[in-house]
């Protein structure tokens, strides 16, 4: 029986402690890996999701706003802009690619996107089935959709799946499904910007009271330096009359435009160019969501904090363990001593005790881990398109760093107690029975 | 002889010192240490173990003065040397009896050899108990499983440590014979370390320690 062996014995012998010291080592690890790989998976995901946008522009508003609502669809944006906007950045001698978007519609929930092709090769898509929209009201849809080729619909205004505005008048039919990319195009319904554009030519409210419960409710956000008066469209007036016009006006306009520049230095002077030359917004999403990543990396660092703390508290727990259950063994382990085995051997014991303590409660809790951010990953929407849920079943080198860090603090919490049981003074133990 | 002392002082913190008589035994030899509580058996039972080294005098273990080696090396003659027997019997009590009577060897680093362990059990009355744990068994079952422990590696030197202070007479009695028979059988010499008197008459050779270090006879 070597010093694993007895470990296991002693462990077994004191079901409750051990679970204790496991549980907080599990919590604790747990904690930490899912704070850090949900931190990386959505960094990642923030970048993969603005690959080749330099730049976005649209209506004056926040520049926060129109990089969540453009680029990661997670927001509603403030209004649209006109077509000779679009025209004239295309033709700016700084920009190589400029995509317009459409915003506006949706159809159960997931956003249509009326754009060019160019807008699906950003994202590298690959057809599951079908083609590209190629006619007017084709459409194509993300792999998260779960709609069918050849599927007809009917889009919604706004971005509610209830909305009773609905836009019967001409019916979308499925022309291509994507493959899954990992990116927002999963959760989007892509179709011709013309498209768009003449579902909203003409367009008619039967009935305003519906309409006043729409989603692109303005007050739904709260952005402190949203800009009220963005060009074309009032984005707090709820009148259902300018809500309208608005919407007519979507007729004629876009939403906004992503441009990829020619240049790095093309990518620092075009967003000032366009502030203060026109009345659009130009904004830097990488600059944005560094932004954002460092607001919440405050609650990033109470969440690890916290981690640490359950990291922390293992390793007490683990150590009040080991000394309380050496001090009611200590004459079972004088006993070993006198059948022959050595100060070391003791010593490895205890140390084998707590290493497999800590050990199997971080195992545990690295896979608790990755299992919560998966569930997480597939089932809070905010998530969804931005993080890649199969990311979380991986494992990572993080997950290596972390378990030598569980070991580290089992070695750490049972030395004490393991050099007291190896230096235990046997023929005075033995003396007092 | 198996073991031999002499001259044997201990000094321990502001303790009186500890005067203990020189003894010799020989193989098969069967002796009793009687004397009162706090007069010093258990600590001499650890001198003679290699367990504490004494503050004067020598303990030679088969003509090898046995302090003249490393601590490692005790541990290991000790395992291989000596069997014990305790008052408390500190059975392991995630371990099941046939794990428990390994110990001895585990711990001694030695190979068992085929069948002992079998054999073993069932001279003792415990062959349909291997599996079982020590709360799982009674008392007597219990004492029995500690001696199998002690006798496992036929030691050249039982020694046994207040082994009958709890136990009624019948019990004494039956303890003391499973010693005395299991140390005969193994050809090992038998040491009780005892303030029990009912056990002089079974002993030819008794040596008495007075209480704090005082006189020997």
């Amino acid at each position: 029986m070597n010093a694993v062996s007895l470990a296991v014995a002693a462990i077994r012998a004191r079901p409750l402690q051990s679970a204790l010291c496991v549980l907080s080592a599990t919590l604790g690890s747990a904690l930490l890996v899912l704070i850090f790989l949900l931190s990386q998976t959505i960094a990642s995901g923030f970048l993969r999701n603005a690959e080749g946008i330099d730049i976005v522009a649209g209506a004056k508003s926040s520049p926060l706003q129109l990089v969540l609502s453009s680029v990661y669809h997670a927001d509603v944006p403030a209004g649209n802009i006109e077509m000779s906007d679009y025209l004239a950045l295309q033709k700016n001698r700084h920009v190589r690619q400029a995509i317009p978007l459409a915003l506006g519609d949706n159809y159960q929930g997931w956003r249509m996107v009326g754009s060019t092709p160019d807008y699906l090769q950003l994202y590298q898509a690959e057809f599951a089935q079908g083609r590209v929209f190629e006619h007017p009201f084709e459409a194509v849809v993300g792999a998260a959709t779960g709609m069918k080729m050849g599927e007809s619909f009917a889009a919604r205004h706004g971005f509610a799946a209830d909305s009773d505005d609905i836009h019967d008048a001409y019916l979308y039919t499925v022309s291509g499904v994507l493959k899954p990319t990992g990116t927002v195009l999963d959760r989007l319904i892509v179709t011709s910007v013309e498209s768009v554009q003449t579902l909203h030519s003409g367009h008619h409210h039967g009935d305003h009271d519906a309409h006043e419960e729409d989603d692109h409710d303005h007050e739904a956000h709260d952005h402190d330096d949203h800009d009220h008066d963005t060009k074309g469209h009032d984005a707090h007036d709820h009148d259902a009359h300018d809500d309208d016009a608005a919407e007519e006006a979507l007729g004629h306009q876009v939403t906004a435009v992503l441009i990829k520049t020619r240049s790095p230095i093309d990518r620092m002077n075009l967003p000032r160019e366009i502030n203060q030359s026109s009345n659009l917004l130009a904004a830097v999403p990488s600059l944005e969501m560094a932004r954002l990543t460092k607001s919440l990396g405050i609650g990033k660092t109470l969440i690890l904090a916290l981690g640490a703390g359950f990291i922390a508290l293992s390793a007490l727990i683990l150590l009040a363990s080991l000394a309380s259950s050496l001090a009611a063994r200590r004459y079972d382990l004088a006993v070993l001593r006198v059948l022959g085995a050595s100060p070391g051997k003791l010593l490895l014991t205890v140390l084998a005790e707590g290493v497999l303590l800590s050990g199997v409660g971080t195992v545990i809790g690295l896979g608790i881990g990755h299992g919560v951010g998966y569930i997480a990953a597939l089932n809070i929407d905010t998530l969804q398109g931005i993080v890649l849920p199969s990311t979380f079943l991986q494992v990572h080198v993080l997950d290596g760093v972390f378990l030598i860090l569980g070991l580290m603090i089992g070695v750490i919490a049972s030395l004490i107690p393991a050099i007291s049981a190896a230096r235990t003074d046997i023929a005075a133990l033995l003396a007092k029975g | 002889m198996i073991l031999t002392s002499k001259s044997i002082v201990v000094r321990r913190g502001d303790a009186p010192s500890l005067h203990f008589p020189d003894l010799s035994i020989s193989p098969g030899a069967q002796l009793l240490l009687l004397g009162p509580s706090g007069s010093g058996k258990t600590t001499l039972l650890s001198v003679l173990a290699g367990l504490l080294p004494p503050s004067e005098g020598d303990v030679l273990l088969e003509q090898q003065n046995f302090y003249a080696q490393s601590s490692v090396a005790r541990d290991s003659i000790r395992g291989k040397t000596f069997g014990f027997i305790f008052q408390t019997l500190h059975l392991l009590p995630s371990l099941t009896l046939s794990q428990n009577v390994m110990l001895a060897a585990d711990m001694a680093k030695v190979d068992v050899e085929p069948g002992r362990l079998e054999d073993l059990l069932a001279k003792l009355g415990l062959a349909d108990k291997a599996n079982r744990k020590p709360a799982a068994l009674s008392q007597g079952e219990q004492q029995r499983v500690a001696i199998a422990r002690a006798v496992l590696l036929r030691p050249k030197l039982l020694i046994a440590d207040e082994p009958t202070s709890a136990l009624d007479d019948a019990n004494t009695e039956a303890v003391v014979t499973l010693l005395q028979d299991q140390a005969a059988e193994t050809g090992a010499a038998l040491m009780i370390a005892t303030h029990d008197a009912r056990l002089l008459d079974r002993f030819d050779t008794v040596v008495t320690l007075m209480t704090k270090g005082g006189p020997v006879s």
